[in-house]
């Protein structure tokens, strides 16, 4: 019901909407004015399917590609090339045939690691989990390689664990460091890789 | 052929029971294994141990979901690895936030270090978020305008099959990764490794409390 204040000015009780997400602006036709106080329902933020903010569903990244694939990715970083960082974060492969998968890595768009030299799994045909550290130090001129880490891989009968070095990859670059990208790949696609919880921590230098 | 999904499987299959379902449960598609055939941004190579020689380009389809979303071919950088088979792929972007001087947008590390006394009691401080290099080049990848500007997650499942898909096999595996409705045919057929479970993800303030330790700050 309209309710008519001095000036001809109507009000009524319809509640304002709640806007979606890509609603399209309107001039409207209703002939009762909006209280100034009034409130819009807003949509939840981070509603979009695949699209997660904090608080919201996420899962592991997985892959069976028996070639090096771009599985895991932490971006929007700025790692100055004077300042060292390290990343930790763990794999895991599931049981389906006796090989291999592991993991290595990329910084920026350049591929430093070969999958398997950061981490590797057995070839036992089990379920294999485990975790990597990488650290890496200033990226110098001839300081290019300055990257060290270690790994272990733990199933019910098999596990492995080994020290790394960089060298099978490019020299690290010498920019800003913007995205670390851990590569993944299984020796036969019957295995799926998963890798998560990848962190990464820059490091004071005084 | 690459096909590429937004999000990951809506009922929780990880890559292996997407392939399952794909060559086994549901039989929609014949995937790339060639352990010598790798896709990546620039085309498909044949790779020998580290080198690859390209053969060309190969034909790809986005899902109108990651189209609507702003994620077109341009969000993948230059060197991205599609490999083979099946992923579900995960890129986590932190959007790094500083505490400014509501008034003057000074930050408060500019401020303190200034040499001037500040009056602390006198300051509203405000939390906004950087446009960092790292962050500016991400946004980038992103269709003008549509890059979610706060840490967030985004998931993209890809498939690569060896043959073009018909319509339904393409529409019956959109549903099954995009549409949290859609139900698996023959249920019975997966096995417990064929899931992934989902979790709840909190943002960066675990991290930033990892960095005290670590740094001292």
């Amino acid at each position: 019901m309209a309710e008519a204040v001095p000036g001809g000015i109507a009000f009524d009780t319809t509640v304002p909407v709640t806007q979606a997400s890509a609603d399209a602006a309107a001039v409207g036709v209703a002939a009762a004015a909006a209280r100034r106080d009034h409130r819009h329902g807003m949509p939840t933020i981070g509603a979009a399917p695949g699209v997660t903010y904090a608080g919201g569903n996420t899962t592991e990244a997985t892959t069976t590609s028996t070639t090096a694939v771009d599985l895991l990715t932490v971006t929007g970083l700025s790692i100055l090339a004077a300042t060292p960082f390290l990343f930790v974060g763990g794999g895991r492969k599931t049981s389906g045939a006796a090989d291999f998968a592991g993991l290595g890595f990329k910084i920026n768009t350049t591929v430093i690691a070969l999958p398997r030299d950061t981490w590797s799994t057995t070839a036992t045909n089990e379920a294999q989990n485990g975790s990597y550290f990488q650290f890496i130090t200033p990226r110098v001129t001839n300081y290019l390689l300055g990257g060290a880490g270690f790994y272990g891989v733990t199933g019910a009968t098999d596990s492995n664990a080994g020290t790394t070095f960089l060298g099978a990859g490019a020299n690290m670059p010498s920019v800003t460091i913007t995205d670390v990208v851990i590569r993944a790949l299984v020796v036969n696609a019957l295995i799926t890789i998963g890798a998560d919880e990848l962190h990464i921590y820059t490091l004071a230098t005084s | 052929m690459l096909y590429c999904f937004l999000g990951y499987p809506q009922c929780n299959l990880n890559a292996g029971g997407l392939q399952h379902c794909v060559e086994e449960v549901e039989r929609l598609a014949v995937l790339e294994h060639d352990p010598a055939i790798q896709h990546s941004k620039e085309g498909v190579f044949i790779v020998h141990g580290s080198v690859g020689e390209r053969q060309g380009m190969f034909e790809y389809r986005l899902s109108n979901q990651l189209d609507q979303l702003g994620v077109t071919w341009d969000w993948f950088p230059e060197n991205w690895g599609f490999g083979n088979g099946v992923t579900v792929h995960k890129t986590t972007a932190n959007r790094e936030t500083m505490l400014v001087d509501h008034r003057t947008g000074a930050s408060i590390n500019d401020l303190l270090t200034s040499g001037h006394p500040i009056e602390l009691g006198k300051l509203i401080v405000q939390q906004v978020p950087k446009r960092t290099e790292g962050w500016v080049e991400y946004e980038r990848r992103w269709r003008p305008g549509t890059c979610p500007q706060e840490s967030h997650i985004i998931h993209i499942t890809w498939v690569i099959s060896k043959h073009e898909l018909p319509n339904f096999a393409y529409n019956r595996l959109q549903r099954i990764i995009e549409d949290p409705s859609t139900v698996l045919q023959d249920v019975d057929r997966y096995l417990e490794k064929h899931f992934s479970p989902t979790r709840r993800w909190n943002g960066e303030a675990d991290n930033k409390e990892r960095l005290k330790l670590l740094t001292g700050f």
